[in-house]
């Protein structure tokens, strides 16, 4: 054998085997746990953002001052539409 | 990349996991081989990298335009998570051998001549690794690792022609 052709069997003998299932199933938990994280994120966000609002609308039905709201439902409502937005361009970027 | 990888590729940036799992699959050997001849401290450390690298992706799907350049783009993150990892352990830079019992010698190599050999690749510097692995390991055209890695075309032929030579030279090659 030359020294050359004992660099290639030498390289060739070091590679990983074709397919691992040890490996893949790793690399697929911890995809899975990431994804599982971003929803409950996710989640979270809304209920924190509902849970404003509905005080916000239980606080201003008990105190009698409705009226009060219409500023801050408006930012909310915009937040939400530019949120929306964004969201959707990302997606079709994406695909 | 086949067609059918390319295919893989688009359901698993519209959210399928399963195609995404092919596609790890189908690129795993390539990436935890280059990470193992660039990291060397055992197998157990280039695999850690090497999962990081495949979530680390899986995040950054969105963002592969070219699907045929998709294993390039992959070996492009995990030259970046290597460097990384190389930095954040300059105390292990001592590469340790242990890992080097775990390899098989191939028939007609001798087993000081792979250890001869495996000495000399650890004592090139990083990127001389990646290239030379890349192209002895993977077969991969200069302009090819030269776009993966990010090095000029010139330092990738350099970075071979030279690397060769001291390989070579290690398994008994006359300079």
């Amino acid at each position: 054998m030359t020294p050359e052709q004992k660099l290639q069997a030498l390289f060739a003998a070091s590679k990983p085997p074709a397919q691992d299932y040890g490996f893949e199933i790793a690399v697929l938990e911890r995809i899975a746990k990431h994804r599982a994280i971003d929803r409950f994120t996710y989640l979270a966000m809304w209920v924190v953002v509902m849970g404003g609002v509905m005080a916000a609308v239980f606080w201003a039905i008990e105190a009698g001052r409705m009226a009060s709201l219409v500023p801050i439902m408006s930012a909310i409502a915009a937040c939400g539409v530019s949120a929306l937005v964004v969201w959707t361009m990302g997606r079709a970027r994406a695909l | 990349m086949t067609p059918q990888e390319i295919r893989w590729l688009a359901e698993a940036q519209a959210g399928s996991d399963m195609a995404y799992g092919r596609l790890v699959a189908a690129h795993q050997s390539v990436v935890r081989g280059f990470l193992r001849r660039i990291l060397g401290n055992g197998w157990a450390d280039a695999d850690d990298v090497a999962q990081d690298v495949f979530v680390h992706a899986w995040q950054g799907l969105h963002t592969v335009r070219q699907p045929e350049r998709f294993r390039s783009w992959l070996i492009g993150i995990a030259w970046r998570r290597a460097q990384d990892y190389i930095r954040s352990n300059q105390r292990r830079a001592r590469r340790d051998q242990d890992w080097l019992q775990s390899l098989s010698t191939p028939e007609g190599v001798s087993a000081e001549e792979r250890l001869s050999m495996e000495k000399a690749m650890a004592d090139l510097p990083a990127d001389v690794r990646a290239c030379l692995t890349l192209s002895l390991s993977e077969g991969w055209s200069h302009a090819e690792i030269c776009a993966s890695l990010g090095i000029p075309l010139g330092t990738v032929k350099s970075h071979l022609s030279r690397g060769r030579e001291r390989l070579l030279k290690a398994l008994g090659e006359p300079s």
